[in-house]
């Protein structure tokens, strides 16, 4: 009956997480974007009804109808000054705006309200209800009838209305949308304001059963994320069920943590362990083929300067030898916190895994180094050591979901991990102490004391050169085969799959050696104190780093170091100490400089004003009469011809091919057989299921029937197992990785697959080495001109040539041509054909092309498959016959008595 | 969207957050206006006296801001007064954010300034004082909450944890309470308390329910709450930072618990009494200083100085008392003095044989053995009881009494 109790008492709380998570769901499902400022919508709610009532003595009806409307209104200009310019930005962008508004909106009541406790006159009546013999008070039933009607009313007014129907057509198709005669902004400004105003009202109503405080507020974001996943974006009343399930469970979870002291920190933790659960369940190893890839922040070279490499270093041991303790000590926080946000910088900018945890990882590894100098005497150095390595097999765990969640699913989830860990070992008093913390043994490195306490400067140079050291290794592993691993998985998991990269690999790593970067960083801001508390490494500053990373350049090696003087204990905050209070603004600061950063574009201060710098060079020449115009692209070096190397020649025999999509059939019992130096044509109209079977072939979706590379087996192997056994495809839209040069494109395809380069690269990266294939492929296609350009920089035509040849880099057996001549026009189409012959003729690929040029197929295929309806229209037969067979026509045409086009004229324009 | 277009939305969101910094109230409350004027003595030309206080300025966990703004009135009021036997007083004021560094950089910081005395302090870790102790560096009416600090060498402490909770625990045995329960926050000053609760309590032979160690922070207490009445106590005790106990006092109350609630007085801020409301009536409030709606000279006095002095969002509470009461008996103690080294104040204080009123405090004596054979050191062992109603804590007899 306890037990019972508990849960209804938790269903007020629940009933108040499920009203925030509806507004995320609402909000998600207008503009597709998670919106981690919720909570501080919350907040805004909470203290204007707490202005209207409290201070201004308003009525109840006036300040709730005043707390929507300002709520909403907030919700409506983050819309218009932030989510419209963003529109077309990454969605990490989008989210770290989110993050932005949620620490602007937070630091603003902070300076307000300081960390007071205010309260209201609750409105809601408090008299004891029997429930089934468990005893609870109205208010709480209130609460959950409010929660109820507030999810029938959305339920209703999305299915039912035309402003729901407009919303959800904006939801799937935007620009369809706005064929209609539909605004997606204006619908998109509409939900953020419902949204926001139901947060809002959520404040108002939290304030009725507790008292407001900045960080309690906006941490309701949490639990309100948990439900809106568990709902998956998309369903007020799931997401309304598991709010009422995560409240309650979070209720009888406080008994028992009264009960036994082993249950501490899991109230916290549950609700992101379910999800974390249901997202690992639920997710994908490979993304979908719609999976839209937006523009990422840019990334750097990774080439060191050595000048102003070594002027930076000079500088920084000059700060810590000449000034004064409380400035080495501020830089000497700085520079460790740089650390962590490189962390960011490995992860997110280069692997584009939105960790959002960083901060509480690298405060684990810090946390096992203390309870291993605490409890079993270890000296400093290496408990800072297996302190790293913890952290490293923890990132290796927080990494485990990122192989089947990505986008804004992996950022809560590693949010959720992050609060897990938080709950269960940071601010776990039973294990961490109280607001005492650990002591710290004097650190040493070699004999040499460097106990910040007593020798601030020379702890200051450790954390220097520790910054150097690991700084030269992310540049060296940017420019290394490791590097263009991870950043290929950032541009295109299919891509680097059809590549033969494993993406699981590359992502493990990713999480393992941030993680472990993480670890030197927090340890070493951590242990620059006697005892370390633990609390203070909450999820909010691992948020915190993210944003202060993309403020200076997630995917420069200069950002972490701006970023890291967004901190409130940073030299910044040092300097405008000198000004009273002034530092107290530093997360105001932060935040506006995030939001600005981020609306002037997303690759971060560093690029911003590189690029700025760039542009008035330009008009300053252009005054002078000469400015800077691109020069002829320099000739590639001349090089001796190279003769293509016959492959080794394999046949690839299809039997029984069977794609089912729940109920629909894409692809049945497809027959095909690719033999060595030939090519084979697989066409059909529209919706034939053409690319399904790529996808089949190589891997990508899973089949029925058989796929045998020279009569080995190989339909049980995963895409990355098949492209190493000289399976290679492309894809319909090129799937370029946009970060790499072409050379570097290639180069990713010429990679051999061995891990150790993970581990080598970050000290000798080496250069840029192709393979004989891929310099033949260059040759062959002309690219040596455009070695050093960014695909983004190359006309159409040449991007796809550059796309089959990375697919031919690694010499593979068979390949798998995607409608390579979209887009082309007839000149690059023939150029293309002339190219796919030689690449049978010349070095013995067995080639599928799946096309839709008739005329190229015709002119250069020996065999041609036909596929409609996801089914064999016509077997394999030469040219002539598909031409003149009726029922191919019919297909294609329509009727019969037409015909098809002639064979194409193969030389090369 | 066009470079233009993105510096107009970055202009337009700069203008927004300075708008939303800008308006808005702080949620401060005035102070009442003095009822008496600054005072208009000539200017100290004495060498400088430097004294520091440690608190928590503003955290989630505490807040104690009108410590260091009360700390500071009366060392204005002191020197618009001449001074210490003319020698103008200096505030140092070091906020330890709640955090052991901070506050052993506080410590680092007094003895490099080489201050006459910590007073009127909140101090929360103090594992090691040996520092301190060879500077000698005295603390001066400094809360009292760690065994540390009580068992200072150099410590004239005002001992409020055991003050507080001694006295919690003797007033509910002498309220004949038979089944209570108890909470703290769980932190380790929590955690002593708790102790001291439950030691006071069984020597009285009262039955304890339920002995819950609450989270620092927290949004929905009705979990906890319904722990702690579960087993149907007459009546609750708390202990803790107010930032927990009275969300919890007011979740106990919405639970429909109608017994009695006990707590001590700094729990009880004004805009956790003004929160409170109506369910805040009936408390039971163990004070270790005179209550705010006292008629005597020295609570006046505190409260003049706060109007005359402090910034107008001053809170009037138990941590500005403090604040100025520390300050108070130091300049009481030293008010003849010519020298104000640690040791010069050590030796006044040691001196002290008669009982000095220490500002809001009851009668202080600085020498001999206390009453108290746990903390010998611990001179001050008196606690007053009140009750809140109608938004005041008010003193039920008005008496200090000694919880020995």
């Amino acid at each position: 009956m306890e037990i019972f109790r508990f849960a209804l008492l938790g269903l007020g709380i629940g009933a108040l997480y499920a009203m925030c998570a509806q507004g995320i769901v609402l909000i998600y499902r207008a503009s597709g974007v998670v919106n981690f400022a919720q909570g501080a919508f919350v907040l805004v709610g909470g203290y204007t009804y707490y202005e209207l009532t409290t201070v201004h003595m308003q009525p109840t009806a006036v300040a709730l109808v005043g707390v929507v409307a300002l709520a909403a209104a907030v919700g409506v200009l983050t819309h218009f000054l932030l989510m419209r310019p963003l529109r077309n930005s990454s969605p990490l962008a989008r989210t770290v705006a989110t993050l932005g508004v949620l620490s602007l909106l937070q630091s603003i009541a902070v300076l307000r309200y300081k960390h007071s406790l205010l309260g209201v006159e609750t409105i809601l009546p408090r008299d004891a209800v029997d429930v089934f013999g468990a005893t609870i008070t109205q208010d709480r039933i209130i609460l959950f009838g409010i929660g109820a009607v507030v999810t029938l009313l959305l339920w209703a007014v999305y299915r039912f209305t035309k402003f729901g129907q407009i919303t959800a057509a904006v939801s799937e198709n935007e620009q369809a949308a706005a064929s209609m005669g539909h605004s997606p902004d204006l619908i998109a400004a509409l939900n953020w304001g419902v949204g926001a105003g139901l947060a809002g009202l959520t404040g108002a109503l939290i304030a009725q059963i507790t008292f407001l405080e900045p960080n309690q507020l906006t941490a309701l974001v949490l639990p309100a994320l948990a439900a809106a996943l568990l709902g998956g974006f998309s369903s007020y009343p799931l997401a309304f069920v598991a709010a009422l399930g995560i409240g309650s469970a979070q209720s009888v979870l406080t008994m028992q943590v009264a009960e036994h002291d082993w249950w501490t920190g899991w109230p916290q933790a549950l609700p992101f362990l379910a999800v974390i659960c249901y997202l690992v369940l639920r997710g994908r190893g490979i993304p979908q083929r719609s999976h839209i890839f937006d523009r990422l922040p840019k990334v750097g070279t990774g080439k060191i300067r050595i000048i102003p490499t070594l002027v930076l270093f000079v500088v920084a041991l000059a700060i810590a030898l000449v000034l004064s303790d409380t400035w080495v000590i501020a830089f000497t926080a700085t520079v460790t916190m740089a650390i962590v946000c490189l962390s960011v910088l490995v992860v997110t900018g280069y692997a584009g895994q939105l960790s959002l945890a960083q901060y509480v990882i690298g405060a684990m590894g810090a946390f096992v180094a203390a309870k291993l100098m605490e409890t079993q005497g270890t000296p400093f150095a290496p408990a800072f050591l297996l302190g790293v390595v913890s952290a490293m097999l923890i990132g290796a765990v927080l990494g485990a979901p990122a192989l089947r969640t990505r986008g804004v699913n992996l950022a809560v989830t590693t949010l959720g991990l992050g609060v897990t860990m938080y709950a269960l070992f940071l601010s776990n008093t039973k294990l961490v102490g109280s607001i005492d913390g650990i002591p710290i043994k004097s650190p040493s490195i070699l004999g040499i004391d460097i106990a910040p306490g007593d020798h601030p400067r020379r702890y200051a140079v450790v954390a220097i050169v520790a910054l150097l050291l690991l700084v030269l290794a992310v540049a060296n592993l940017r420019r290394g085969v490791a590097g263009r691993r991870l950043l290929a998985v950032r541009s295109n998991e299919r891509a680097a799959l059809a590549l033969g990269v494993s993406v699981y690999t590359a992502k493990l790593y990713a999480f393992m050696l941030s993680a472990g970067i993480a670890a030197v960083g927090v340890s070493a801001l951590a242990f620059m104190n006697d005892r370390v508390v633990f609390a203070r490494f909450d999820v909010f500053s691992s948020i915190a780093f993210v944003t202060a990373t993309v403020v200076g350049g997630v995917g420069m090696l200069v950002g972490p170091l701006i970023g890291s003087t967004l901190f409130d204990n940073s030299i910044l905050s040092r300097f405008l100490s000198q000004w009273g209070t002034a530092d107290e603004y530093m997360p105001l600061i932060g935040a506006i400089s995030v939001l600005l950063v981020l609306v002037m574009g997303s690759d971060g201060i560093f690029e911003q004003n590189r690029q700025l710098g760039v542009a008035v060079r330009n008009k300053l020449r252009a005054r002078r009469g000469a400015a800077e115009v691109p020069g002829p692209i320099a000739a590639a070096p001349e090089r001796e011809r190279v003769k293509a190397e016959p492959v080794v020649a394999r046949t690839l025999t299809v039997r029984d091919l069977t794609v089912r999509f729940g109920g629909v059939v894409a692809v049945s019992e497809m027959n095909l057989t690719v033999r060595p130096g030939t090519v084979h044509g697989l066409i059909g109209p529209n919706g034939a299921g053409k690319t399904t079977f790529i996808d089949a072939v190589t891997g990508f979706v899973k089949s029925t029937g058989s796929v045998e590379v020279e009569g080995v087996e190989v339909s049980r192997l995963g895409a990355r197992k098949r492209a190493r056994r000289g399976v290679a495809r492309s894809f319909q839209s090129g799937e370029l990785f946009d970060d790499l040069t072409v050379r570097e494109n290639l180069a990713v395809g010429s990679d051999e697959s061995s891990w150790h380069r993970y581990v080598t690269d970050l000290f000798w990266p080496g250069p840029v080495k192709l393979s004989p294939a891929a310099i033949v492929a260059a040759q062959e296609f002309d690219l040596d001109r455009d070695w050093d350009q960014l695909p983004e920089s190359l006309p159409f035509g040449r991007r796809r040539l550059v796309a089959i040849a990375r697919a031919v880099a690694s010499a593979p057996s068979v390949l798998l041509l995607d409608e390579p001549a979209s887009g082309l026009d007839d000149d690059e189409a023939r150029e293309l054909a002339h190219l796919i012959r030689r690449l049978a003729d010349d070095w013995g690929i067995a080639i599928l092309l799946v096309e839709h040029n008739l005329e190229m197929v015709l002119s250069v295929c020996d065999e041609i498959t036909v596929m409609a309806q996801g089914k064999e229209l016509l077997a394999a037969s030469p040219p002539d016959v598909v031409r003149t067979h009726p029922a191919v026509i019919e297909a294609y045409v329509g009727t019969a008595e037409d015909s098809l086009p002639g064979t194409a004229d193969l030389t090369p324009a | 969207m066009t470079f233009g277009s993105r510096i107009g939305a970055a202009v337009a969101l700069a203008l927004a957050a300075t708008t939303l910094v800008a308006c808005g109230s702080d949620g401060g409350s005035d102070a009442d206006s003095a009822s008496a004027p600054k005072p208009t003595a000539a200017k100290p030309t004495g060498s400088e006296i430097k004294i520091m206080t440690i608190a928590v300025k503003s955290n989630p966990v505490l807040t104690q801001s009108q410590q260091f703004a009360a700390a500071q009135a009366k060392v204005d009021y002191i020197n618009d007064s001449g001074g210490i036997n003319g020698h103008p007083l200096t505030l140092i004021q070091c906020d330890s954010n709640l955090d052991p560094n901070q506050e052993g950089a506080c410590f680092d910081q007094a003895i490099k300034e080489k201050v006459s005395a910590i007073t009127g302090s909140t101090v929360l870790f103090a594992s090691d004082l040996s520092a301190l102790a060879a500077a000698k560096i005295p603390m001066v009416g400094t809360q009292g909450l760690v065994p540390a600090e009580l068992g200072y060498e150099y410590g004239y402490t005002f001992g409020n944890n055991i003050n507080w909770f001694k006295g919690l625990a003797a007033t509910a045995v002498s309220d004949g309470l038979k089944k209570v329960a108890i909470t703290f926050t769980d932190t380790d000053a929590g955690k002593f308390s708790g102790d001291l609760m439950t030691a006071g309590l069984e020597a009285g032979n009262v039955d304890i329910t339920e002995s819950l160690a609450h989270a620092p922070t927290g949004g929905d207490r009705s979990a906890e709450a319904a722990t702690l009445t579960k087993d149907d106590p007459e009546a609750i005790l708390f202990s803790g930072t107010s930032e927990a106990v009275v969300p919890l006092m007011q979740a106990v109350r919405q639970s429909g618990y109608t017994g009695e609630l006990y707590t001590i007085s700094p729990d009880l801020t004004p805009s956790g009494i003004k929160a409170l409301g109506a369910a805040g009536d009936g408390i039971h409030v163990i004070g270790r200083g005179r209550f705010l709606t006292d008629s005597s000279e020295k609570i006046q006095q505190y409260k003049d100085d706060i109007a005359n002095y402090a910034p107008s969002d001053t809170d009037m509470d138990e941590n500005g008392t403090l604040g100025w009461s520390g300050v108070d008996l130091f300049a009481t103690v030293m008010a003849k003095a010519d020298s104000f080294t640690g040791a010069d104040v050590i030796k006044q204080m040691d001196a002290l044989t008669e009982p000095v009123e220490a500002g809001t405090f009851g009668p202080f004596v600085g020498a001999g053995t206390g009453c108290d054979p746990d903390f010998p050191k611990l001179l001050n062992t008196n606690f007053i009881v009140g009750t809140l109603k109608d938004g005041e804590i008010t003193a039920n007899t008005g008496d200090f009494q000694s919880y020995c």
